[in-house]
């Protein structure tokens, strides 16, 4: 569908009243930071501390009345701050804090490699290893400004492994403790996610001066719950607490958009509500949101609506993908506002949130302007005010929805039948003075609704807005009414130069009990020109990360049995164009990571000279023992020596991890695991197999001779047989690296005959499995040097 | 002839089918859901006027309620909350927002 060209509109020919704010220190509903008599604080640490001495001179003008303070507070702060004037004596013994309330972030910096690799001449520092989990940290405080909550939430994605966790905090002490100190304490009372990434119950914020007099410092302290407390160092990112951004569009035949009001132009107000002319992004700022109007608003010709000229849920969606400059199928901070004339349901519908259609909910509401909310009382002794007040409120309600508000009677809903849940336990507001009550349905209907109405959400509309998991909240993201599901953390900034894979080279992700899981990783230069990257990057073990989790369990990091330190190779990489490796990834150096049957996440990721590359979040399934030795076997089998013995493939001074395998391959031969074991218990008959040996008091070096054609015997039983599930099990690489090695053998044994057999059934299962044709290539040229 | 009367189906349906009956006669079937943003499922137009009993039943459960109009009743409100069908009446077209 045709997009509309961006750029200015014209949105109407009406002139838009230009928004004029009574100064938020003078607002009542703004609380401007906090002062504590340092007198009913309790002593240092926590208690007062003493104002910075000296104190700048000159004091400026009087310090705005009335105090006590939340308000008027100047903001911002003028420098040098404001004191009484003439200076009183001794010095006001009081502890002020500029407001803290806004979003705050903690990013964690990628350390230095490890191990660090070895600088070759020419080529750029760092190497690939690193070990960094990409931990991001959002702290929402709200404890100021307009309409606080008083609540601290915390939002915590990990990129690697891949993990989000939310929590919010109720406050329960709020102290400024000298000047611009503040110590914010907090108690957590929902958690969403991974709670292991927030961990602790209490939660402390403080925010305090450096050398000047502003806050240049923040930290976040998770504490309580028997932890060790674990300090963020915070940056300041904005009074607000998300960004969201509205295009506001309008059909040709509706009345001009209402997108500001003068909140004193209807006399039934409340008496002390200040009159000021307020704007939609008025409303959300205060609301929380850093909101940006799209300066493409556009006219829609009629021509556009059908012939009925009355629009129906789905027509306004066609005229949101075709119109909305920003239109995408994506969970984001932006709306699209249309006002219209009349819905297809007649002139009973004021407005709606149309968006229930389709993959991304939420992302387009709509107002229609020949409909009842132009129908002001009888009598009404300013009806042009009352129904443009009716408009803009309608406006607001329906953006409202977008941000997944329910009306105020429906706080409660959520049953069996109903399609959602409330978020937290909540309570009808059928009273509620708020956007999102209906006016007429309250005691008293619209007149009584708007004698008290300030032009604001309800403390738990806007706990949900600033506070719930984001997805809850966010146009496009979770469905509408719906706050299932759990969405995938945000993705940190990736380059997209490289891409990387984590796979099994089989059908189904799914494993048999006792079989050791082999996975294949493969990056991809998915960037526009060629790209050096080392050649051992996926092949060894210690330059890469991968973390496995079982279910829902903290994550386990994967370590190599061997890491190998060497020069770096480099290779370059054409475009799409890819490395491979290939890793027993069930058994580490701690033990045994995929041991029981269930699920698995696997997940990896590489440090490509400072662009960290995660791969897809694999998903495996270990099936349960298939019979009753397969369980009987388990405890001897999921040991350290038997990883060992699998992993270097074969460690015949392991005795007992050898006979554990050796039993593995007499009693459930068809299995998998017999598989590996047969490869780990031949492999050391290939070659004469080195050992120490001690003689007397003495150690050397003995060796077991060679049993080639025992050893071929062995592998080709369990290679040949069934070569396709050997190659499954195995993985590409390492199945036919083994028949390669196997035929080279046989050959360098004398048997030719028999090297010339394997390495055509190896060419034969290639093809069968669709390896690359340069691999296939390679082992037939080899094929023909032996012919 | 009367004039018709709008029976507005609000809050509270979730797939339901109920039948209408105005004077023990079955007037017509709906199925209904609610749409949450407008807290409005269905409105429907029946012939009927002062005197008149509508009824509404929720099929396949002994859930009903019942009411008769009386003169300038032009709208009938019908909810379902609590597991309950309730009925009230109004003089003018309910907005919905």
């Amino acid at each position: 569908m045709a997009r509309k060209p961006a750029g200015p509109k014209t949105a109407g020919s009406t002139p838009i009243p230009p928004v004029q704010l009574v100064p938020d220190t003078e607002h009542g509903d703004y609380v401007d930071g906090r002062i504590d008599d340092p007198a009913a604080l309790t002593p240092l640490p926590d208690g007062p501390q003493p104002f910075p001495q000296p104190f700048p001179q000159p004091f400026p003008q009087p310090f705005p009345q009335p105090l006590p303070f939340p308000r008027p507070f100047p903001q911002p702060l003028p420098q040098p701050l404001p004191f009484p004037q003439p200076f009183p004596q001794p010095f006001p013994p009081l502890n002020i804090c500029q407001a803290v309330s806004g979003r705050y972030r903690f990013v964690s910096a990628p350390p230095f490699p490890f191990p660090f690799p070895r600088p070759v001449p020419g080529v750029p520092l760092p190497g690939p290893a690193f070990r960094f989990n990409g931990l991001r940290v959002t702290v929402r405080v709200d404890v100021d400004r307009y309409y606080p909550q008083h609540r601290i939430s915390i939002e915590v994605t990990r990129l690697f492994p891949r993990a989000a966790g939310h929590a919010i905090a109720e406050v329960t002490s709020d102290k400024c403790l000298g000047y611009n100190h503040r110590r914010v304490t907090a108690t957590i009372t929902y958690r969403d996610g991974d709670a292991t990434l927030i961990p602790g119950d209490t939660v402390t914020f403080e925010a305090s001066r450096g050398r000047g007099l502003g806050y240049s410092s923040y930290t976040l302290t998770l504490a309580g719950a028997g932890i060790t407390p674990r300090t963020y160092n915070l940056s300041f990112e904005s009074i607000y607490f998300d960004p969201v951004e509205f295009e506001v569009d309008c059909v040709a035949n509706a009345d001009p958009p209402t997108t500001t009001m003068d909140t004193g132009a209807h006399p039934n107000r409340p008496a002390d509500l200040p009159a000021e002319t307020i704007s939609m992004a008025t409303v959300y700022q205060r609301a929380g949101f850093d909101v940006s109007m799209s300066p493409n608003t556009s006219v829609i010709p009629i021509v556009g609506a059908g012939a009925n000229g009355t629009w129906s849920n789905g027509e306004m969606h066609n005229a949101m993908q075709a119109y909305w400059s920003r239109f995408s199928n994506n969970p984001r901070w932006a709306l699209w506002v249309l006002f219209a004339r009349r819905h297809d349901q007649g002139r009973g519908l004021g407005g709606i949130m149309f968006d229930d259609i389709g993959p991304n909910h939420r992302q387009g509401t709509a107002i229609f302007t020949d409909s009842f909310i132009q129908d002001a009382p009888a009598g009404d002794t300013n009806a042009a005010a009352w129904r443009r007040r009716m408009v803009f409120w309608t406006a607001i309600h329906e953006m409202g929805h977008s941000f997944n508000l329910a009306h105020s009677w429906q706080k409660a809903l959520g049953t069996p039948q109903a399609p959602g849940d409330p978020w937290i336990p909540l309570a009808n507001e059928p009273e509620a003075r708020s956007f999102m009550n209906y006016p007429y349905n309250v005691s008293g209907g619209q007149a009584a609704f708007f004698a008290d109405f300030r032009f604001r959400f309800s403390d738990t509309e806007l706990l949900f807005m600033r506070h719930a998991p984001r997805r809850f909240v966010q146009q496009g993201n979770s469905n509408w009414f719906v706050d299932h599901n759990f969405a995938e953390p945000n993705a940190a900034e990736q380059s997209g130069r490289w891409q990387l894979a984590i796979r099994p080279n089989r059908d189904a992700n799914q494993f048999a009990f006792l079989e050791p899981v082999k996975l294949e990783l493969k990056l991809t230069n998915a960037g526009t020109e060629a790209q050096r990257v080392d050649s051992d990057l996926l092949a060894d073990g210690g330059h890469f990360t991968l973390f496995i989790a079982r279910n829902e369990a903290p994550s386990r990091p994967w370590q190599p049995f061997v890491t190998e330190c060497h020069d770096r190779h480099f290779t370059d990489l054409a475009p799409g164009k890819s490395l491979y490796g290939t890793h027993l990834v069930s058994a580490t150096t701690s033990g045994w990571l995929i041991d029981e049957p269930g699920f698995y996440s696997l997940q990896a990721a590489v440090d490509i000279d400072g662009d960290i590359v995660v791969s897809n979040v694999l998903r495996i399934h270990v099936k349960p023992p298939a019979s009753a030795i397969e369980t009987k076997l388990a405890p001897d089998y999921f040991t350290e020596d038997v990883g060992r013995v699998l992993a270097f493939e074969g460690a015949p001074e392991l005795a007992a991890a050898t006979e554990t395998l050796q039993e593995l391959v007499d009693r459930v031969a068809d299995t998998p695991a017999a598989t590996h074991a047969a490869v780990a218990l031949s492999t050391p008959m290939l070659r004469d197999y080195k050992r120490l040996a001690s003689d007397g008091d003495e150690l050397k070096v003995d060796f077991s001779a060679a049993k080639p054609a025992e050893a071929a015997n062995i592998q080709m039983a369990a290679l040949l047989a069934k070569p396709d599930a050997a190659a499954s099990t195995m993985g590409h690489i390492d199945y036919f690296d083994t028949l390669d090695t196997l035929a080279d053998t046989m050959s360098a044994a004398g048997d030719d005959k028999g090297a010339i057999k394997v390495l055509k059934a190896s060419i034969a299962t290639m093809r069968s499995r669709a390896i690359l044709p340069s691999v296939i290539a390679a082992a037939e040229r080899k094929l023909d040097r032996k012919g | 002839m009367t004039d018709p009367v709008e029976l507005h189906f609000q809050e509270g349906f979730y797939g339901q089918h109920a039948t209408v009956s105005v004077a023990g006669k079955p007037a017509m079937k709906l199925a209904l859901t609610t749409a949450l943003q407008t807290g409005l499922a269905h409105v429907a137009t029946i012939d009927a006027g002062p005197g008149d009993r509508v009824t509404v039943t929720i099929d396949g459960t002994d859930q009903h309620v019942s009411h008769k109009l009386a003169k300038g009743e032009s709208h009938v409100l019908v909810n379902h909350v609590d597991d309950r069908l309730t009925l009230r009446t109004a003089t003018e077209s309910p907005g919905y927002l």
